[in-house]
């Protein structure tokens, strides 16, 4: 009992002592929303839900096909413009020719261009492109089945000879010039027609819900803070090791296990507290989802915590210079996240990478958040991540003990 | 003069007995340099490994089969691996996350499609992955408009054949001809499209001329400025601290006690912080060089900004220290600042990737001028004309953060004094 009581003092002093200092705030609080904040932006574009690509139409002809094109455009999950506000940027222009409508019924070459301004969002990019070359394709299949109905119809200044074409649509509206206005109507009319094949996209998992950029950053600045934060707090026990402190605490009645399993509960409390309100902001400020077992969150948020806190006391007790666990602790959670798949998708990455990710905590902690929140997967599908930053937690937690020397 | 000249030896001597800080602090950019470097190779290129399509053909058809193998034809196989499961062994695969995509092709798709009856393809998407799932997405989509529209051009060819091969018996000359003068403009027209590229669609971007020569592109020259300024902040902020520190410990009463006055003291922080810094940048850029190969261009062009962004790092923790009174209250705000500045002027994450917003946003952070400078130096081998405006805006800032902080400290000190 006296044991317990020495515990939870040491870890509620530890507790209190963390929260006053403004420093740790800021990196508990602050800093975690700046980085969700600006990694949510970065990869919003990869959602594609969250942010329409924009595409500018500059649209130098005044006929029909070119209409259908825009419209079909307007169709696609594009931000399509046709004008600019002063000093706004157009990003990526579509370039409709002049003439385009004639030369395309004139079955003369006719070229779109795509101009992108340099810095364009890439994969945006890419989207557009693969829009209007859809565009296209909706604009030209009816078309063509309109001039297979000429060709059929014996229309003048139109024909089919052996095997290839003679005329044109446009040549022969030369001849009868209401023939514009009947393609345009066909056109239309075609192209209202549902499509044969549709696509329907869903996400894998409980939650069948597809991600936002956001359902990237929040855990992954989670991850990296909660660690750093656990990691700066190694920096403390390396003061107490400096000034005596925790010498004073190895006379007084608590063992050393004592002092360690304190400082691994006032860290896990901190650890706790960091996470609870940065699961609220993601969810509340970022509208993220947290998934749809909050018992299975809570485990690995909890595993997750003694893992970091006792990676922090580990790290208090490798260190004797204050400023050396600082420089130190930034490069090696910086390392940690980085490599464990915090800063950029993990599907990007080398595949050699993708393993390496599961040498650090921070990889199965992703992996266990990305199971709960993106697959919506319960205890069940966890219980691998959870045992193994469990195991991390222990193995630091022996080797800090053995590490510690608080008469030192 | 001598004044000075002494507190900034004293404070030389100092670092030099005791420089773990400093190495410290010089870790980070290399680490982050090195890390950013390994994951996505020394040309930054990310080489993106076949993305992992499972593909359920519940239908078996022709349609179905026109859809698998327009997947694995031309450059598309070269971006995509086609695994063919079943609709069970896809899902169970995608629950576990084991591909990127599963694409399910409904039972009686082909007899649909022939039919003229709407029909619908199901992509089942990973939600951990970001990018891969929409290029699949992307190209699952194209190919069905591209089924879509093939089946309304062909519908009337397509419904002759299907009705000659529903008879129990060899099509007539007749029915052959029928079919042949159906199906043969039809091809012609297609054909003068798909082949002749009747329309085409090219794409242009609209990039600064530069004059780099092509295949010679190091991406660590791309990330290391980043990291760079990340240290120096950090190596300006802990050298500068040095006036909290000995004001905290009374080393300054001692220094006071002398002929000194506060601004002796403040020149010669200033300046020690100012040489410290010089000297991490230009064994940072040695190693660079020769680490990671990194030639950083014009050599004049170069230190010019190196200069300046040291004067505008030293400037800015001059400026911050006037206003901080204790190491805690340095401890929680300083690290936020130099952070803040870093993401938001690309340090950490490209602002070439981010969106124009933020992109325009980077550009009232000060580290965005330093970084961008460093780039157009190190890989656009830009000179003076290409990086005066970035010269002139560090030089700006560091002449003003360095007066006011100066101005601020002697205040501080006067007070102490």
């Amino acid at each position: 009992m006296a044991t317990l009581r020495v515990i939870f003092h040491i870890a509620a002093n530890d507790f209190r002592l963390t929260l006053k200092a403004r420093g740790i705030i800021a990196w508990i609080f602050a800093m975690p929303l700046v980085f969700m904040l600006v990694f949510g932006l970065a990869m919003k574009g990869s959602s594609g839900t969250d942010r329409k690509a924009r595409l500018t139409v500059d649209n130098r002809d005044a006929g029909f096909i070119s209409r259908s094109l825009i419209e079909e455009l307007r169709a696609e999950p594009l931000d399509v413009v046709d004008s600019l506000k002063a000093g706004e940027s157009a990003i990526r222009t579509l370039v409709i020719p002049e003439g385009f409508t004639e030369d395309v019924l004139a079955r003369r070459k006719v070229a779109l261009e795509l101009q992108k301004e340099s810095g364009a969002d890439v994969e945006a990019s890419a989207a557009v492109n693969a829009a209007v070359f859809r565009c296209l394709l909706r604009v030209v299949s009816p078309l063509i089945e309109m001039e297979a109905g000429m060709l059929e119809r014996g229309t003048k200044g139109f024909a089919f000879k052996g095997d290839s074409l003679a005329g044109s649509p446009f040549e022969a509206s030369l001849a009868d010039p209401r023939l514009l206005g009947q393609i345009e109507a066909g056109l239309d009319s075609l192209r209202a027609e549902p499509s044969l094949v549709t696509l329907r996209s869903t996400a894998a998992g409980a939650l069948r819900k597809v991600p936002s950029g956001f359902q990237s950053s929040v855990p992954g600045s989670l991850v990296m803070f909660v660690l750093m934060t656990m990691v700066f707090s190694g920096a403390a026990i390396t003061v107490e090791r400096s000034t005596g402190v925790l010498r004073r605490y190895a006379y007084s009645p608590a063992g050393k296990g004592s002092i360690i399993v304190g400082k691994l509960l006032g860290r896990m409390l901190i650890a706790f507290v960091q996470i609870v309100f940065l699961l609220l902001v993601g969810k509340y400020l970022f509208r993220i989802s947290l998934g749809s077992s909050t018992g299975a969150l809570v485990v690995l948020m909890f595993v997750f915590a003694f893992c970091t806190g006792a990676f922090g006391i580990l790290f208090g007790s490798l260190f004797r210079n204050p400023e050396q666990v600082s420089a130190i602790s930034i490069i090696a959670t910086l390392a940690m996240s980085a490599l464990g798949g915090c800063w950029w998708p993990i599907e990007l990455v080398p595949r050699a990478f993708k393993t390496i990710a599961f040498v650090f905590p921070t990889g199965w902690a992703m992996d266990g958040i990305h199971k709960i929140i993106s697959f919506g997967y319960g205890m069940g599908a966890i219980a691998p991540d959870a045992a193994v930053l469990a195991g991390f937690g222990a193995a630091f937690v022996l080797l800090a003990s053995w590490r510690l020397r608080p008469t030192d | 003069m001598r004044k000075i000249f002494l507190i900034v030896r004293k404070d030389m001597k100092r670092r030099l007995r005791s420089p773990v800080s400093v190495i410290c602090m010089l870790l980070i950019p290399l680490g982050l340099t090195l890390i950013v470097g390994l994951v996505f190779g020394r040309h930054g290129e990310v080489e993106l490994s076949h993305i992992k399509v499972l593909l359920a053909d519940n239908d078996g058809g022709m349609a179905a089969n026109f859809f698998k193998q327009g997947m694995k034809q031309g450059k598309l196989a070269e971006l995509i691996d086609v695994v063919e499961v079943d609709s069970a062994e896809g899902l169970s695969l995608m629950n576990r996350g084991k591909a990127s995509a599963l694409i399910e092709i409904p039972k009686g798709f082909t007899s649909s499609v022939l039919d003229g009856k709407s029909t619908q393809i199901d992509l089942v998407k990973n939600p951990r992955e970001s990018f891969l799932p929409m290029i699949v997405e992307e190209i699952t989509g194209t190919m069905t408009v591209m089924i879509g529209g093939a089946v309304r051009v062909f519908h009337e060819p397509i419904q002759e054949t299907r009705s000659m091969l529903a008879a129990d018996r060899w099509p007539t000359p007749d029915e052959l001809a029928g079919l042949l003068a159906s199906a043969g403009p039809r091809i012609a027209l297609v054909k003068d499209y798909v082949a002749d590229t009747l329309i085409t669609l090219t794409s242009r971007t609209d990039e600064a001329p530069a004059e780099k020569p092509a295949g010679t592109f190091n991406f660590f020259a791309y990330i290391m400025p980043g990291s760079i300024l990340i240290g120096l902040l950090f190596i300006s902020e802990i050298t500068m601290r040095d006036i909290l520190r000995e004001r905290e410990a009374g080393t300054l009463d001692r220094i006071f006690a002398g002929p000194v006055r506060s601004a002796h003291v403040i020149a010669g922080k200033v300046l020690s912080a100012f040489a410290i810094t010089l000297a991490s940048c230009l064994l940072l850029i040695l190693i660079g060089r020769i680490a990671f190969s990194i030639e950083w261009g014009p050599p004049l062009e170069l230190f010019a900004l190196v200069v300046g962004s040291i004067l505008m790092c030293v400037g800015i923790m001059a400026f911050l220290f006037g206003f901080i009174k204790s190491e805690r209250g340095a401890d929680a705000m300083l690290p936020v600042v130099i952070i803040v500045i870093c993401i938001f002027g690309g340090a950490m994450f490209p602002y070439e990737v981010m969106g124009p917003a933020m992109q325009k946003a980077a550009r009232f952070s000060p580290a965005f001028w330093v970084i961008d400078g460093l780039k157009l130096v190190s890989i656009e081998k830009a000179g003076w004309g290409g990086i005066w405006r970035h010269l002139a805006i560090v030089y700006g800032i560091g002449a003003i953060t360095c007066a006011a902080g100066a101005a601020r400290l002697r205040v501080r000190l006067t007070g102490q004094k």
